[in-house]
């Protein structure tokens, strides 16, 4: 078999040029389709956060 | 017959909020989710299609499916202000939901509705077709829609006691006055505030503040379903 004359590099770089670009994870694809919506975690926090305050502010 | 534990809402469990979405009836809407959440049940409507790709109808129609109990509101009959033409989508999910009820399977025949409108007798005038539903007034008042609601659930068959119209309308003013400022600690404009934010606030906030007598042993607040 010949050996080819171009170089590995070479024929790497050439691969990726021709190679189509790759899909986004699909997490990714996922959260661009949905609306942002605060986590439960982040209402709970500002829940508690606020009846915490109140709760300082009768005592 | 509802179970009481946090957890994925069934069918028997699940109300299908059938009402305008306009800012005048907002305080309304606002304060029936409140009541639905705060007697252990889910409230759906079709704010939940608002971000799907789905065909709106299809997404009614699944939520539809999926609510034994069925909340319509008729009382916004006056002619829309910018093209002086009446909006039918109320009295059409109504009927689709009494037609499920009619001509559905065994677990659709089981549906049962709540119909609200401002005052008791007024739906002879426009929509005389539906006589014999249970058909209240709230006057428009959010307070006494609350009541209605709560007198409408109590009325099902259960094994646990609901609480008064009264208490749920004080937990609610208390959730009104801390609203505020739970969306300025979640950084979340009031007018930016989405029905599924609002839920999972509402359904969060109970979560947080279990009802100091807790007469039917519940576990709280079920969760709305995911967006």
């Amino acid at each position: 078999m010949k050996k080819s004359t171009i170089s590995r590099s070479k024929r790497t770089a050439a691969k990726a040029a021709t190679k189509p670009a790759s899909k986004p994870l699909v997490a990714v694809r996922k959260a661009a389709q949905k609306p942002v919506h605060a986590t439960r975690s982040a209402i709970r926090r500002a829940v508690r956060s606020v009846a915490e305050e109140r709760h300082q502010a009768d005592a | 017959m509802p179970e009481r534990a946090t957890g994925a809402a069934t069918y028997d469990e699940s109300i299908f909020f059938n009402c305008p979405f306009d800012d005048a009836y907002k305080s309304i809407f606002e304060a029936l989710v409140f009541a639905a959440f705060d007697c252990g049940y889910v409230p759906r409507c079709a704010l939940e299609a608002d971000n799907a790709g789905q065909v709106r109808v299809e997404k009614i129609l699944a939520i539809i499916r999926g609510c034994r109990l069925g909340v319509h509101d008729i009382s916004r009959t006056e002619l829309d202000g910018a093209n002086a033409l009446p909006r039918f989508n109320m009295p059409f999910e109504l009927g689709l939901f009494v037609g499920a009820a009619r001509f559905g399977d065994r677990d659709q025949r089981r549906k049962i509705c709540l119909v609200l409108d401002r005052e008791r007798y007024r739906f002879q005038k426009f929509i005389s077709d539906i006589a014999g539903q249970d058909i209240r007034e709230h006057g428009d008042e959010p307070e006494r829609a609350i009541a209605q609601l709560r007198a409408w659930l109590a009325a099902l068959p259960r094994k646990d006691v609901l609480p008064g119209g009264t208490a749920i309308a004080g937990r609610y003013r208390a959730f009104r006055s801390e609203l505020p400022d739970i969306l300025a600690a979640m950084g979340v404009h009031p007018q930016e505030m989405v029905f599924a934010d609002y839920t999972n606030i509402v359904s969060t906030w109970l979560s947080e503040k279990p009802r100091s007598a807790n007469p039917g042993g519940r576990g709280g607040p079920k969760r709305p379903p995911a967006a």
